[in-house]
């Protein structure tokens, strides 16, 4: 295994951001929840809102918030870490080891797209409201984007 | 083990190393010295591979380092200045990692690291964290970092820089300790008394180029035995013409430095002929306060070196 995925992931998981980060994002992604609840349910004819439809809407815009917190959020996290690298002098001990550019790049990158795995596997209750409205299957939504 | 010749490095027009030179020896101690700007950290970061130089040549262990960087990087450890740590992770975490840098596996892995928290004398806070650490014991760290896999070259750019006296003096002993084991080592530091010390011979550099000192050497050789030429110091009062034209006309001396009421020369041969220049400067009138014979240390030929050269 490359080190620097071992180190990497040790590192991030030390930080405070380790478990800040997953919890902001678990926060606002039950904030979508709540939004899109009430926002399908404010029909002045309450009897025609469908417990599927809004399962429907529910996942599509978790679906939808995620790829696009996500798609932001990866390349910062890996941009940030060779960054780090730099601000703590760090970088040329790096560069003199045997380790090449390639596999400090790709350590960082993997680490980076791990993390960021995390966020969604810790985003799987929040999304599972969705199917209890129901509307939508975990066999659906696998089809749906 | 060491070669460089007329190595050129420009950063966005300035030019940081322009022409320099230099040969270090297997097993050799080499200090590198000059004043702040002169191209010594470029010189150290082209060595260790980080940046490539613009023209000249440049080897280590007879490889060229800048195509046979990964060789290169086998042979030599690189301790930079203000050498950076991972603070959150743990000594031993820390030696593990590099360990691994350098493909350094299995049981190999262990006795280095083991054999590097002896060297630095952190066998017992091996469980503590990096940032617990004082600034000293992060130094030490680092060099056991860089000496993991075992270089044949060390390359330490101020070193000492920061540490308190007595990590200065384990320092130096660990350097000596290290040539002793047969690696050699190109250290630059502005520690002068350490560098005279511990180093056979010094080569200054300037503007990104070799300089002399004031007898017009590149490379000072520390550990040579003692060379015929000697220094003395005179002090006189009144005018320094008549003193200045007796020194120039006497066989043998040459004048290095003069000042008001001072001159600092240079004799070529032994007592006979200082006690001619002094007889030549007492009959010339030269009302004469003080004739000294003294070692020039490195301080004072850094001094004469660069003592106007402060950018």
């Amino acid at each position: 295994m490359n080190p620097m995925i071992r180190k990497e992931l040790r590192q991030r998981m030390r930080e405070r951001r380790g478990w800040l980060l997953p919890s902001l994002y678990l926060l606002v992604l039950g904030a979508i929840v709540i939004f899109i609840y009430f926002l399908t349910t404010q029909n002045p004819d309450r009897s025609s809102v469908e417990g599927a439809s809004v399962g429907v809407v529910l996942f599509l815009a978790l679906a939808y918030s995620q790829l696009a917190l996500l798609l932001l959020m990866a390349p910062i996290f890996s941009a940030a870490s060779i960054t780090i690298e730099k601000e703590q002098r760090t970088l040329p001990g790096l560069l003199t080891s045997l380790l090449t550019a390639g596999q400090i790049w790709w350590g960082k990158f993997v680490s980076s797209l791990l993390f960021v795995l995390l966020l969604l596997v810790t985003s799987l209750p929040v999304l599972s409201m969705a199917f209890a409205f129901g509307g939508i299957g975990p066999g659906k939504s696998l089809a749906r984007p | 083990m060491i070669a460089v010749e007329q190595i050129r490095k420009n950063f966005d027009g300035t030019q940081a190393l322009d022409g320099f030179s230099l040969q270090v020896g297997r097993g050799e101690l080499f200090g590198l010295v000059g004043p702040n700007g002169a191209g010594k950290t470029t010189l150290m970061k082209i060595l260790s591979t980080l940046i490539p130089a613009d023209r000249g040549t440049d080897q280590v262990g007879g490889l060229d380092v800048t195509a046979q960087s990964r060789e290169v990087k086998r042979l030599i450890g690189y301790m930079p200045d203000q050498p950076g740590v991972y603070q959150d992770m743990g000594v031993r975490e820390f030696l593990e990692f590099f360990a691994d840098a350098f493909h350094i596996t299995g049981p190999r892995r262990r006795a280095a690291v083991d054999r590097a928290l002896e060297r630095s004398s952190l066998t017992d806070r091996f469980h503590d964290s990096v940032e617990q650490l004082s600034f000293g014991m992060k130094q030490r760290l680092i060099l056991a970092k860089t000496l993991l896999h075992e270089p044949k070259v060390l390359l330490l750019d101020e070193p000492a820089t920061g540490l308190d006296p007595i990590a200065r003096i384990e320092l130096r002993g660990e350097l000596k300790q290290l040539q002793a084991e047969g690696i050699t080592i190109l250290i630059s530091s502005h520690i002068l008394s350490d560098l005279e010390d511990i180093c056979s011979q010094i080569a200054l550099i300037a503007a990104g180029r070799n300089a002399s000192d004031a007898e017009g050497n590149s490379v000072i050789q520390l550990r040579a035995p003692q060379a015929p030429v000697r220094i003395y110091e005179v002090e006189f009062q009144g005018d320094a013409r008549p003193a200045l034209a007796v020194v120039n006309s006497v066989a043998g001396v040459r004048l290095l430095q003069s000042g008001l009421g001072r001159a600092v020369v240079e004799i070529a041969g032994g007592d006979d002929q200082a006690a001619s220049l002094l007889r030549a400067l007492v009959t010339g009138g030269v009302n004469v306060i003080r004739f000294d014979h003294r070692a020039v240390d490195l301080e004072e030929r850094y001094r004469l070196a660069f003592g106007d050269k402060h950018p």
